[in-house]
C-alpha cells in the first residue's frame, strides 16, 4: 500500500514534467527526448465520493478557459490526468470528468473532448460535458427516446474508472443509465391505495412525531386562509392537528393536495414557534413535512370530478387509456409525471428517499400497486449501460479512440439503444467565431458557423447522414434526392485562441477517420441552436441494427401499429476513430513545423489521400492515355411486344449490339475521341431485365457469344496502338436478383436476404409522384453467398479475353442481412463485398469499373461512374467542395452523373473541371422509342447516340483541352474567389450616363464653390473692387479627365472610351450647359481678374462605386456595385506532385465562373504561386458559365 | 496566409451584395417529370434548376437590428415589367418591393427603402393597410392605354388600392356600403361580400377581384372601379342522398337545408388576350374526390384550375392526358393537389402551385403537361410551404431572349425565403418549338422538337408536334409515325385518310375488283349452301358435320322455321353448336388484337382465355338460367336444346366482327360510325334471333317469352351474385387466416 502511494506521488511528479514539457515545449529538445514507445502514466486515484463529486460540480460549474491550453494546466496543476506521450504528442484524460485531451507538442495545439468555455451557461446541456451519449427506448415504449449522456451520470455518483489497457491504452470504463441505488414507487397508484399504504401511515406518523415534541395539540388553532366556496367566496379553515379527514382526498383533487401541504407547513412554523429555528426537533418535522410535500409535488392527480365539462369525455377517454384499470375502479388516480425520463428519475429518487425514511415500503409492492392500475411506466426497468472508450496514440501521432462493442453492456431485454454517440464534442467550434464543419456529403459539403448557428432555433439543427448509403435491408427507407456519403471522414475547422497568453487567435482543427465499424455508423452535424454556441461533428451508431415494421405493410385488415424489431445478433468488433490534427499554417511557420495538415478541407483532403496512399489503397493510375478518358454505358437488349401477322408476340429487341459498340468507337475515334471505356449494360441473360449473372449468356440479338467475342477482339486490335484506348466492360449485379430464370439455380429461399420482419428484402426507389419508397421486386442478394455465386459466373466469364469487368452495385451499395438463422451485419457485408473485389482484382486480374464507389472499394477498382462530384445542398450547409477529387483525382478514374441527362452541359463541363471529373453518357443505338412504353426503363429518356453524337465530341474537346493532360496530377487548392461582374451593355451604358451626369454635376458644385471663394477673396481684397470676374473653363483638360476616370484602367488606348463615346451618353451637352452657364454669368471682360479652372479642380468620390482594385482573395476586399462574392467563382490548382515526373512541382490554375455573366478576377502573387511578391496583380477575364487556364 | 478560405465566405456572408446572383446550378433535389397514357409518371430532364443562395428576411434587409421586421405573412408575389418583386405581407400590412437582380428591397430615387406601409389618400388622409393579400401590377407594354399601376388588395379595409408606379394614391376601388339593417339595396355586392384577396387586370383594364367571402365568382369591374358582374360561379355539390331526400321536402323545407357553401377561388391571373385563369383548393372531401374524377376525365366542372372568356365561359383546352390540374396518380382521393397559385408564363404556357407537395406544373396552351418540379425536403430547391409564385421575365442581352426565371415565396420556420428557379436549356428548347408551333414554322418546329426529343424522348408532345407539323407539311407517313409513339389519333387519323385516298386513287380498279369478286363469291357459297340445305331437309337419318353448320345458313335468314327444324329434326347437333361458339370466340379474339391503330392506339389485347371466359359464361349462365326458368314454366326444351338454340343463334356475329374488325384497320375516326353499325347489326340480328330461338324451342308465346327472357336474365345476376359473394367469403377467410398467421409469427 505505501509503496504504491510513494510510486503514484512519483508518476505524478514525472506526469507533471513531462506534461508540462508537451504542452509547452522548450524548443527541439523536448522532441528529441521522447521516448521510441509509448509512455502510459495511469494514477491510483485516492479521492473520496465527496471530493470527486466537487471537482466533477466544478467542473459543471467553473469551466470557463480562454483556451484549451490553460484548462489543460489546471487539470495537470490539479493532477487529475492519466496520459500516453509518445513522441511529439500526448493524450490526457481526466480521471474525474472523463475529459480528455490531445497535445501537439510541437505546435502547442491542443485538443479537447469537450468545450474549455462551457461555464458561461448557466444551464449547459449536460450532453456538451460528456463523452458518450446514448439514445434508447425501452421495449414497452419503443416510440419514446430517451437520451441518456455520460456527465449526468458522472454527476449522478456513478464514477468513472481509468486504467492502462493492453498496448500502451488508457480505458476509460463508464457506467452510464441509473446506479442500483434507485429505488422503485408506484408510477401510478389509486388514491385509497396511496391514502391507505402512504398518506395515512406518514401522516399518522407525523401526528406522532408532532405530538412527541409538541404535547396534545391545541384544537382548532392554526388556521390555513386562502381556500374558496365553489361560489368564490374565500374562506378560513381550521385544521385538526391529527388530520383525521383525509377521505376527502379522494374527491377533491388537488385542492386538498394543497391544503395537506399548506397545514403540514402550517405545523412546521408553529413548531419553529414554539421549538425554535435550530432545534433539532424542529429539524426533524421540517424534514418530515418536506418528505409528505414531495408526493403532492412529484404526483399528479387524475381527479375527473374536477374536469371542465367542455373537454371532460375527451380528457377523460385518454386518462382511460393510460389507466386502464381506473374506470373500473372508479378511483382517482396519482401518476407521477412522466414527460421527461430525466426529470422522471429525479421523482423516482426523491420518492424513494422520502419513502425510505419513514416507511417500510418495498420496490416490490411498487410493482403490484402499477399493476393495479393497469398503467405500463416509461421506465419498466432502470438501465444499466457499461462501456468504455480506450485511446491510444498511433504511430504517426494521431489520437486513436476505441469504443468495443463486446464491451458494451446493457439489458437487452428491456432496452433498444437506438444509438450511440462517443465524444460527440471532441474539437467541437465555437459559433461566435469563425470556422467550419467539413462533412462528407457526396463531394464534400462545408457547413459554415455563420450559416448554421442560430440564435433563434429552439430546437438543435442537425445534419446527418447513413455512411455507404442507404441500406436496403431495412423496411422503412427515408432519405431522398441525396448524395450518397462515401468516405467515413469529417473534420472540424476552428478559430481558438493561440493559448500562449497571447490575444492572439490561431485555427485549430481536426480531421476524423473512421477505421472501424464505419459501415455501422451515420455521420453527425450538430448545432445547440438556442442552446448553447457550440458546432459538433460525429459519428454514432446502433449497437443492434433495428427496424421499424408496419403491421399494414402485410396485413390488409386491421391498423397500421408498428413494431420495432431488434436484430439478435450486432457487431463485435470494435468502432474505430482517428483524430489527425490540423495546424494553422501560420503557426505552423512560426514554429518552422514543415510536415503538417493545414486547418482546412483542403487540408483534411490531403490527410485522408496521404492516410490511403500510406495503406496502399490508393496508387497512381498506371496506364494513362494522352486524352482523357470518355465513360459511355450502352444499353443491349430489351423484350418489346411485336405484333406478328396482328398477332402480339415478346421479342428481344436490339438497343445497341456489340456491332454498334465498334461502330460507336470508330465514329467517335475519327473525330479524335480516341480513349473511350464503354460499359455494357443489359447484354446477357435476358437484356435490361437480366437475371442473376450466376452463368453468362449473352443475348441472341446483340450478336450472341461471338459478337462479343469479335468485340473484344476489335478493342485488343485497337488498343495495340499506344495511344488509343477501347475499354469493353460489360456489367453484371451481383448484389441483386433482379428477375428469376429457371435452372440457373439461384434462389430468393437460397440467397436471398430477409428483413428483420422475414420478409424479403427488395430494393426500393423513390416515387417523387407519391413521396414514398417503392418496392422495385430485386430480391437483395445475401453478402455471404455473394462469394459462392461468383464461383459460377467466374467459371464461364473466365473464358472469354478480356481483363475487364463492370460491377456496377458493388462498389455502390452495401446491405445487411437480417435473416434470422444468418445474420449478416453490414459492416460483415463490407468484409464480403470487400473480399470479392479483391479476388476479381488481385486473384483474376481484372480492371474492375463501379458505380459511386464507397471507399472500401478503392483499392481494387480502377473507374467510377455516376460518382458523387456535387453535394446534397441542404438548406443548413454553405457551399459544396470538391473533396472527392481532391482525394481521389490522379489515382482513380472516376465520371458524374451522365452529361446526357443533365439541366445544363455548361454547368456540368465546369464541374467536372472543379472536380477532376471525366464524362460520362448513357447511349443507345436504335429502337429507343421502345425504352419509353417500358415503366422502368423509361428511366432512360435522353439517350439516342445519333442525336448526341455532335454533342459529345464538343463536350469531350472542351474537357479534354483542359484537364486532359493533367490526369497524374494531384487537386492540391480549392478556393472561392470574389470576382467583379461585367455590366452588360445597356446596364454600362445607363450607368455610364449617370456617372456622366454626377460629374459634370461635381464640375458644377466645384465651380460654384470656387467662384464664391473667389468672389469672397475679391471682395475682401480692396485692390480687387470693381473688377470683373472671368471664369475660364479648361473644357480638354476636363475631357481628358472624365475619359480617363471612366475608362477604368483600360489600358490599351483601342478600350478607353471616345470623346464619341462622350458625347454619345450626353456628356458634352452637359458640359457645356454648365460652362455657358458660367461663361454667361462670368464672361471673358478685358481686365477681368481670371479664375483657371481645370480637372485639378475637381476631386469628389462618387456614390457609384464602379470598380474595384482588390485582388480576388483578399482580406479587405473593396467592394463596388457589380462585385458578386457568392462563391460562384472558383479557383482550382492541379499540380505534378510526382517526383519521378518529368513536369514535377508543374501548377495549372482553373478560374471557374459559374455564373449566367462574364466576370473579371485580379489575382496576385498569393494565389498565383511561382511569382514573387512585387509582381503586378493580372486581372482575369472568364466568361459566363466558362473557365480559364492559367499554367504556372 | 491565415487560411484564406473561410475569410472569404465569412466576407461574403457579412458584406453587402448588390449584384451578382443570376446562378445555375445543377443539382437538382426533386424530380421532373411529365405523365404517360398510364397516368404513371415518367421521368424528364430538369426544366429549372433551383438557385444555390437562400434568400430570406434578414437577406432582404427588412430584419432590424433587435431581429424583427421580417416578413409576418408574405401571401402574393409579382412582378413589373423590369422584374422587380411587389411582395404582399398581410401580417406586416405592407407591401415591399425587392430588387430584380439582388433580391434585396429595392431603394426609391431618395434612397428610402421601398416598404410601403401607409398613403395619404384624395383628402389627404393618412391611411394604412389592414391584410393586404394581394398585389397587381400592370405592364404598360402590354395595357392598351399604356398604364402602370399597381393595385393592392386590402383585404381587411374590403376596398383595393390603385397607385401609380411609383406608389403616389390614384383611387380606391370598393363596392357599396352594407344596407342598414331593415333596408334593402339593389346592388349585387355589398362590403360584406366583398373581401379582396387576389386580383388580376386585363389589358382593356378591366379588373377582375377574388374575394374571400364571396360565393358568386370572380368579381369583375370595369377600370373605374364599377362593378359589372359575376363570373365563373362554383357548382353547389351535395351528396346524392340529400338530393334524393330533398325530392321529397316541401319547399321551405328545403330552402331551411344546410348547404355547404362553395369554395371561393384562391387566386388569379389573367393572360395577354385577356382570359381569366383562376384557382380553387377544394375543402370537402366529396369535392376532392370530384377534383381527382376530373382530371382523369377532363371535365371543366370540379378541375381546380379555369379558364373563362370575358363572358364567364369555361374555355380551358385540356388537350393532354388528363385535365391541367395537379397531380393524377395519387394513391387516395384526399391527397389531390391543392393547387393555390397560377402563373402565365412566355408562349402560352401557365403554372400552378400545388401547395401540399411544393411542386409545380406548367403547362401549354392546350392543357398539356410540360413537366412537373418540385419537392418538399431540406435542401435547396425543396420548399416547406409555398405560398405565391410568380414569373421574373428578365431581359438576356446576349442572346436577346427574355429569361423566364420562376420564382416562389416560400414560409420556413417563422420567416418566409424567395426560391428562385432558374429555366435551363431544356427548358428553352421546348419554348422555342412552342413559339415555332405558335409562328406556324413547321420546319423550325420540327428541328425544335427534336432536340427536345434528343433531351428526353418520353416526351409525347414532342411526337406530337412534330406529328403535326410534318401532317402540315405533306409527309403523312413521317407523321403517322411520330403521332403512334405518342398514342394520338385525332390527327393520325387525317393523316391515314390522306394516305388512304393515295392508295385508293393508285389502287382504285384492282380493289373493286376484289370487291366484286369476293361478293360474287360469297353469295354463289350462300347460294349453294341453300341448295345443300334443301337437300339435307328431305334427307333421313343422322346428318353429318358439314350439313350441321351449313345449316346455319338457312337458320340465319328463316328463324321460325329454321329453329322448328333444328329442335324437331335435329338440324344441329352439340358438335356443331360447340364449333359455332368457338368461332365466336375466335372472332371475338381476333377484335382485340386485329384492331387497326386508330380504334386501338396502345395496342390493347387480351389473351384467348379471357375472350373464351368473356363468351362462354355468359352463354353457359343464359342456358343455365333459360333452363331452370323454363323447366319451371313448361318450357318444352332441354337443357341440350336452349344450349345448341343459343350457339347457332350466335351464329351472324363471328362474321360481323371480323369484318368490322378488318375495317377499324382502313377505316378513320370520322368513319366510326360504319364499324359501329355494323357491329350493332350483328348484336340486333342475335337477340332476334336468340328470341326467337327460345319461342321455337320451348314452344311459348311471344308475351309468355318476355316474361320468361327477363326472368332468365334475373336468374343470371343471382347465380353471378352468390357466386360473388362466395368467393369473396372464400378470399376474407384466407387473409383472415394468413393475417392472424402473420401477426403471431411476428409478435413472438
Amino acid at each position: 500500500m505505501k509503496l504504491n502511494r510513494i510510486l503514484s506521488t512519483v508518476l505524478v511528479i514525472v506526469l507533471l514534467l513531462t506534461g508540462m514539457i508537451a504542452t509547452f515545449p522548450m524548443g527541439a529538445a523536448a522532441a528529441e527526448e521522447a521516448a521510441e514507445k509509448p509512455v502510459v502514466s495511469v494514477i491510483e486515484d485516492t479521492k473520496t465520493e465527496e471530493e470527486k463529486l466537487a471537482i466533477i460540480t466544478a467542473y459543471q460549474k467553473e469551466t470557463l478557459y480562454t483556451s484549451a491550453q490553460e484548462m489543460l494546466k489546471a487539470d495537470l496543476d490539479a493532477g487529475y490526468l492519466d496520459s500516453i506521450t509518445y513522441k511529439d504528442f500526448a493524450i490526457y484524460v481526466n480521471r474525474y470528468t472523463g475529459v480528455s485531451y490531445y497535445v501537439n507538442g510541437k505546435s502547442g495545439q491542443v485538443l479537447t473532448s469537450n468545450p474549455i468555455d462551457s461555464g458561461i451557461y448557466k444551464d449547459v446541456p449536460k450532453d456538451v460535458l460528456s463523452q458518450i451519449t446514448i439514445t434508447y427506448s425501452s421495449h414497452a415504449k419503443p416510440m419514446i427516446n430517451i437520451e441518456e449522456n455520460s456527465f449526468r451520470c458522472i454527476a449522478q455518483s456513478s464514477f468513472i474508472t481509468v486504467t492502462k489497457g493492453e498496448g500502451d491504452t488508457i480505458v476509460v470504463k463508464y457506467l452510464l443509465g441509473e446506479s442500483e441505488a434507485v429505488d422503485r414507487v408506484p408510477d401510478a397508484i389509486f388514491a385509497a391505495d396511496m391514502e391507505a399504504e402512504i398518506l395515512a401511515p406518514m401522516l399518522e406518523k407525523y401526528a406522532a412525531l408532532l405530538e412527541s415534541h409538541l404535547g396534545a395539540f391545541p384544537e382548532n388553532t392554526i388556521k390555513v386562509t386562502g381556500y374558496k366556496n365553489e361560489d368564490g367566496t374565500s374562506y378560513l379553515r381550521s385544521y385538526n392537528p391529527y388530520l383525521t379527514d383525509i377521505d376527502a382526498l379522494k374527491y377533491s383533487g388537488g385542492i386538498h393536495g394543497d391544503m395537506i401541504k399548506k397545514a403540514v407547513d402550517a405545523f412546521v412554523s408553529y413548531a419553529k414557534n414554539e421549538l425554535g429555528s435550530k432545534s433539532a426537533a424542529y429539524k426533524e418535522i421540517s424534514t418530515f413535512a418536506s418528505n409528505i410535500k414531495i408526493i403532492f409535488t412529484e404526483y399528479q392527480l387524475y381527479n375527473p370530478s374536477i374536469l371542465p365539462a367542455d373537454t371532460r369525455e375527451q380528457t377523460l377517454k385518454l386518462w382511460y387509456e393510460t389507466v386502464p384499470n381506473m374506470e373500473a375502479a372508479k378511483d382517482n388516480v396519482f401518476i407521477l409525471n412522466n414527460s421527461d425520463q430525466e426529470q422522471l428519475m429525479v421523482s423516482y429518487r426523491l420518492i424513494g428517499k422520502a419513502l425510505k425514511a419513514n416507511l417500510d415500503f418495498k420496490a416490490d409492492r411498487a410493482v403490484e400497486l402499477n399493476a393495479k392500475t393497469g398503467y405500463s411506466p416509461l421506465v419498466e426497468d432502470f438501465p444499466h449501460f457499461e462501456c468504455s472508450l480506450v485511446y491510444s496514440l498511433a504511430e504517426d501521432g494521431a489520437l486513436i479512440v476505441d469504443f468495443p462493442a463486446a464491451s458494451f453492456k446493457y439489458q437487452k431485454d428491456s432496452f433498444i439503444v437506438k444509438s450511440v454517440a462517443c465524444l460527440p464534442y471532441f474539437g467541437s467550434g465555437d459559433m461566435y467565431k469563425d470556422g467550419y464543419v467539413f462533412f462528407p456529403d457526396g463531394s464534400g459539403t462545408v457547413v459554415e458557423f455563420d450559416d448554421f448557428y442560430s440564435e433563434t432555433a429552439a430546437q438543435r439543427i442537425q445534419i446527418t447522414g447513413e455512411l455507404y448509403g442507404k441500406d436496403y435491408c431495412y423496411a422503412t427507407i427515408t432519405d431522398k434526392h441525396k448524395e450518397q456519403i462515401t468516405m467515413p471522414v469529417y473534420g472540424i475547422v476552428s478559430t481558438v485562441n493561440k493559448g500562449d497568453g497571447s490575444d492572439e487567435l490561431i485555427q485549430n482543427g481536426y480531421f476524423a477517420i473512421l477505421e472501424d465499424g464505419a459501415a455501422l455508423t451515420k455521420l453527425n452535424v450538430n448545432s445547440g441552436g438556442g442552446l448553447h454556441k457550440y458546432a459538433a461533428a460525429y459519428s454514432s451508431f446502433a449497437p443492434y441494427n433495428y427496424d421499424e415494421y408496419k403491421l399494414g405493410d402485410v396485413i390488409s385488415v386491421g391498423d397500421n401499429k408498428s413494431y420495432l424489431v431488434v436484430a439478435e445478433t450486432g457487431y463485435r468488433g470494435t468502432y474505430r476513430t482517428r483524430y489527425v490534427m490540423l495546424t494553422d499554417p501560420d503557426l505552423a511557420a512560426e514554429k518552422s513545423i514543415d510536415s503538417y495538415y493545414a486547418s482546412s478541407y483542403v487540408g483534411m483532403a490531403a490527410c485522408y489521400r496521404d492516410y490511403l496512399a500510406d495503406k496502399g489503397i490508393l496508387e497512381k493510375i498506371a496506364d494513362v492515355k494522352d486524352n482523357l478518358p470518355l465513360y459511355i454505358e450502352t444499353l443491349g437488349a430489351m423484350n418489346v411486344t411485336q405484333r406478328i401477322l396482328t398477332f402480339p408476340v415478346s421479342v428481344s429487341t436490339a438497343l445497341t449490339t456489340f456491332e454498334d459498340v465498334k461502330t460507336m468507337y470508330k465514329q467517335l475515334s475519327a473525330k479524335g475521341v480516341n480513349n473511350v471505356n464503354f460499359r455494357l449494360t443489359g447484354y446477357s441473360n435476358g437484356g435490361m431485365y437480366f437475371t442473376y449473372p450466376a452463368k453468362v449468356r449473352w443475348e441472341r440479338s446483340l450478336g450472341g457469344e461471338k459478337g462479343f467475342e469479335s468485340l473484344i477482339a476489335y478493342a485488343k486490335s485497337v488498343n495495340k496502338s499506344s495511344d488509343k484506348n477501347l475499354g469493353i466492360y460489360p456489367d453484371f449485379d451481383f448484389q441483386y436478383i433482379n428477375n428469376t430464370a429457371m435452372f440457373d439455380r439461384v434462389s430468393n429461399g437460397k440467397h436471398g436476404s430477409k428483413l428483420v420482419d422475414n420478409r424479403y428484402a427488395t430494393k426500393q426507389v423513390y416515387n417523387s409522384v407519391s413521396g414514398l419508397y417503392e418496392t422495385l421486386y430485386s430480391v437483395l442478394v445475401s453478402p455471404d453467398t455473394l462469394d459462392g455465386l461468383y464461383d459460377r459466373f467466374i467459371k464461364d466469364y473466365s473464358k472469354y479475353d478480356t481483363k475487364n469487368i463492370s460491377v456496377s452495385t458493388l462498389g455502390s451499395d452495401l446491405n445487411s442481412n437480417f435473416d434470422d438463422k444468418n445474420t449478416v451485419s453490414r459492416d460483415a457485408a463490407r468484409k464480403h463485398v470487400v473480399s470479392l473485389l479483391n479476388r476479381m482484382h488481385n486473384k483474376n486480374g481484372y480492371s474492375i469499373m463501379t458505380d459511386i464507389g464507397n471507399s472500401y472499394s478503392y483499392e481494387f477498382i480502377d473507374h467510377i461512374l455516376n460518382a458523387t462530384i456535387d453535394s446534397s445542398h441542404f438548406v443548413n450547409s454553405s457551399y459544396a467542395v470538391p473533396f472527392l477529387g481532391m482525394v481521389l483525382h490522379s489515382y482513380i478514374n472516376y465520371a458524374g452523373t451522365p452529361l446526357n441527362y443533365t439541366g445544363s452541359v455548361d454547368y456540368n463541363i465546369l464541374h467536372s473541371i472543379e472536380n477532376g471529373a471525366s464524362l460520362y453518357y448513357i447511349l443507345c443505338m436504335q429502337n429507343t422509342n421502345y425504352l419509353k412504353d417500358d415503366e422502368t426503363l423509361s428511366k432512360y429518356y435522353g439517350v439516342d447516340y445519333k442525336n448526341w453524337f455532335d454533342d459529345i465530341v464538343e463536350s469531350y474537346n472542351t474537357l479534354n483541352t483542359a484537364i486532359g493532360d493533367l490526369q497524374l496530377y494531384e487537386i492540391v487548392d480549392h478556393t472561392a474567389l470574389i470576382a467583379e461582374r461585367i455590366p452588360n451593355s445597356s446596364e454600362h451604358a445607363s450607368d455610364l450616363e449617370d456617372l456622366l451626369e454626377e460629374y459634370v454635376q461635381q464640375v458644377d458644385l466645384a465651380l460654384a464653390k470656387q467662384v464664391a471663394a473667389k468672389l469672397e477673396a475679391m471682395r475682401a481684397d480692396a485692390n480687387m473692387i470693381g473688377k470683373g470676374l472671368e471664369v475660364s473653363i479648361d473644357k480638354a483638360t476636363l475631357v481628358a479627365d472624365a475619359i480617363d476616370r471612366f475608362s477604368f484602367g483600360a489600358e490599351s488606348d483601342e478600350n478607353k472610351l471616345t470623346e464619341a463615346d462622350l458625347s454619345e451618353y450626353g456628356f458634352f451637352a452637359l458640359l457645356d450647359e454648365v460652362i455657358t452657364k458660367y461663361q454667361l454669368k462670368y464672361p471673358a471682360k478685358v481686365g477681368a481678374e481670371v479664375l483657371v479652372f481645370d480637372e485639378s479642380d475637381i476631386s469628389y468620390k462618387s456614390k457609384f462605386k464602379y470598380t474595384s482594385d482588390s485582388v480576388a482573395n483578399a482580406d479587405d476586399y473593396v467592394y463596388s456595385d457589380y462585385t458578386s462574392d457568392n462563391g460562384s467563382v472558383i479557383a482550382v490548382t492541379y499540380k505534378d506532385t510526382d517526383k519521378s515526373s518529368a513536369t514535377y512541382g508543374k501548377t495549372v490554375l482553373f478560374l471557374i465562373n459559374y455564373n449566367n455573366y462574364d466576370v473579371n478576377v485580379r489575382l496576385d502573387s498569393s494565389i498565383l504561386t511561382n511569382r514573387s511578391e512585387t509582381d503586378p496583380a493580372v486581372t482575369y477575364t472568364v466568361g459566363r458559365l466558362g473557365f480559364v487556364r492559367v499554367d504556372i | 496566409m491565415k487560411s484564406r478560405i473561410t475569410k472569404v465566405f465569412i466576407l461574403a456572408i457579412v458584406a453587402l451584395m448588390l449584384f451578382g446572383t443570376v446562378l445555375t446550378s445543377a443539382y437538382e433535389s426533386y424530380d421532373t417529370y411529365t405523365y404517360s397514357i398510364d397516368g404513371k409518371p415518367l421521368l424528364s430532364p430538369a426544366a429549372y434548376t433551383p438557385d444555390v443562395s437562400v434568400y430570406d428576411s434578414k437577406y432582404m434587409g427588412l430584419v432590424d437590428e433587435s431581429g424583427q421586421g421580417g416578413l409576418g405573412m408574405a401571401s402574393d408575389i409579382v412582378t413589373d415589367k423590369e422584374g422587380n418583386f411587389f411582395i404582399a405581407d398581410s401580417v406586416g400590412n405592407r407591401i415591399v418591393v425587392l430588387d430584380k437582380y439582388t433580391y434585396r428591397v429595392k431603394e426609391d430615387v431618395n434612397g428610402n427603402q421601398m416598404i410601403i406601409d401607409h398613403y395619404y389618400d384624395e383628402y389627404n388622409v393618412r391611411q394604412t393597410f389592414n391584410a393586404p393579400t394581394g398585389v397587381y401590377v400592370t405592364d404598360p407594354n402590354k395595357m392598351i392605354d399604356k398604364s402602370e399601376n399597381i393595385f393592392v388588395c386590402d383585404t381587411q379595409n374590403r376596398k383595393v388600392v390603385v397607385f401609380d408606379k411609383d406608389f403616389n394614391y390614384e383611387r380606391t376601388i370598393t363596392v357599396p356600403d352594407d344596407p342598414a339593417e331593415g333596408e334593402t339595396t339593389t346592388s349585387l355586392i355589398t362590403k360584406k361580400d366583398f373581401a379582396p384577396t387576389a386580383i388580376a387586370v386585363d389589358i382593356y383594364g378591366r379588373i377582375f377581384v377574388v374575394s374571400k367571402d364571396c360565393f358568386s365568382g370572380i368579381v369583375v369591374m370595369s377600370g373605374e372601379g364599377d362593378f359589372t358582374g359575376f363570373i365563373g360561379a362554383q357548382k353547389i355539390t351535395a351528396d346524392p342522398l340529400t338530393l334524393l331526400w330533398e325530392k321529397f321536402q316541401s319547399v321551405e323545407d328545403r330552402e331551411s337545408n344546410f348547404r355547404e357553401l362553395p369554395d371561393p377561388y384562391n387566386n388569379i391571373a389573367v393572360d395577354d388576350l385577356g382570359f381569366v385563369y383562376a384557382t380553387i383548393s377544394f375543402s370537402n372531401v366529396a369535392d376532392k374526390k370530384n377534383q381527382l374524377e376530373a382530371i382523369k376525365g377532363k371535365e371543366a366542372a370540379y378541375s381546380p384550375v379555369k379558364k373563362l372568356n370575358s363572358v364567364g365561359k369555361e374555355i380551358l383546352k385540356r388537350n393532354g392526358f388528363f385535365d391541367p390540374g395537379g397531380e393524377v396518380d395519387v394513391l387516395l382521393p384526399t391527397e389531390v393537389s391543392t393547387i393555390t397559385d397560377i402563373a402565365i408564363g412566355n408562349e402560352g404556357s401557365w403554372s400552378i402551385l400545388d401547395k401540399s407537395r411544393s411542386r409545380i406544373f406548367t403547362y401549354d396552351s392546350n392543357g398539356n403537361l410540360l413537366f412537373a418540379f418540385g419537392d418538399t425536403g431540406n435542401q435547396i430547391g425543396n420548399g416547406a410551404s409555398y405560398t405565391a409564385m410568380t414569373y421574373q421575365v428578365l431581359y438576356d442581352e446576349k442572346t436577346g431572349k427574355d429569361v423566364y426565371n420562376l420564382v416562389l415565396l416560400d414560409q420556413t420556420g417563422g420567416d418566409f425565403r424567395l426560391m428562385v428557379y432558374h429555366p435551363t436549356d431544356y427548358y428553352e428548347l421546348i419554348m422555342n418549338a412552342l413559339h415555332n408551333q405558335n409562328e406556324h414554322n413547321y420546319s423550325a418546329t420540327i428541328q425544335y422538337w427534336q432536340d427536345v426529343l434528343t433531351r428526353n424522348n418520353n416526351f409525347d408532345l414532342a411526337y406530337v408536334g412534330i406529328g403535326k407539323a410534318l401532317y402540315n407539311l405533306g409527309d403523312y407517313e413521317g407523321a403517322m409515325e411520330m403521332l403512334k409513339n405518342a398514342y394520338e389519333t385525332e390527327v393520325y387519323s387525317l393523316a391515314f385518310a390522306a394516305m388512304r385516298k393515295d392508295i385508293l386513287s393508285r389502287w382504285l380498279l384492282p380493289l373493286i375488283i376484289v370487291l366484286i369478286v369476293a361478293l360474287v363469291f360469297f353469295f354463289k357459297f350462300l347460294g349453294w349452301a341453300k341448295k345443300k340445305n334443301k337437300a339435307v331437309a328431305l334427307k333421313v337419318g343422322k346428318k353429318t358435320y358439314l350439313e350441321e353448320l351449313l345449316y346455319v345458313f338457312h337458320l340465319v335468314f328463316h328463324p321460325f322455321d329454321g329453329f322448328w327444324d333444328l329442335k324437331h329434326e335435329k338440324r344441329g347437333s352439340v358438335k356443331s353448336a360447340t364449333t359455332i361458339l368457338a368461332l365466336t370466340v375466335v372472332a371475338f379474339f381476333y377484335q382485340s388484337i386485329g384492331q387497326g391503330y386508330i380504334f386501338n392506339p396502345r395496342g390493347d389485347y387480351s389473351t384467348v382465355i379471357m375472350q373464351m371466359l368473356g363468351i362462354l359464361v355468359p352463354v353457359l349462365l343464359w342456358v343455365i338460367s333459360n333452363w331452370c326458368l323454363t323447366t319451371l314454366f313448361d318450357g318444352e326444351g332441354s337443357l341440350k336444346d336452349i344450349y345448341i338454340a343459343t350457339c347457332y343463334s350466335l351464329a351472324p356475329l363471328p362474321l360481323f366482327i371480323t369484318i368490322s374488325t378488318i375495317l377499324t384497320n382502313v377505316l378513320t375516326i370520322s368513319e366510326q360510325g360504319i364499324i359501329n353499325m355494323i357491329a350493332a347489326i350483328g348484336w340486333v340480328w342475335v337477340v332476334i334471333l336468340l328470341f326467337f330461338g327460345m319461342v321455337v324451342t320451348h314452344d311459348y308465346s311471344t308475351g309468355k317469352n318476355v316474361i320468361t327472357t327477363l326472368g332468365t336474365i334475373v336468374a343470371m345476376c343471382v347465380i353471378m351474385f352468390i357466386v360473388i359473394l362466395f368467393s369473396s367469403l372464400v378470399v376474407k377467410m384466407v387473409t383472415f387466416v394468413v393475417s392472424i398467421i402473420t401477426e403471431i409469427s411476428n409478435k413472438f
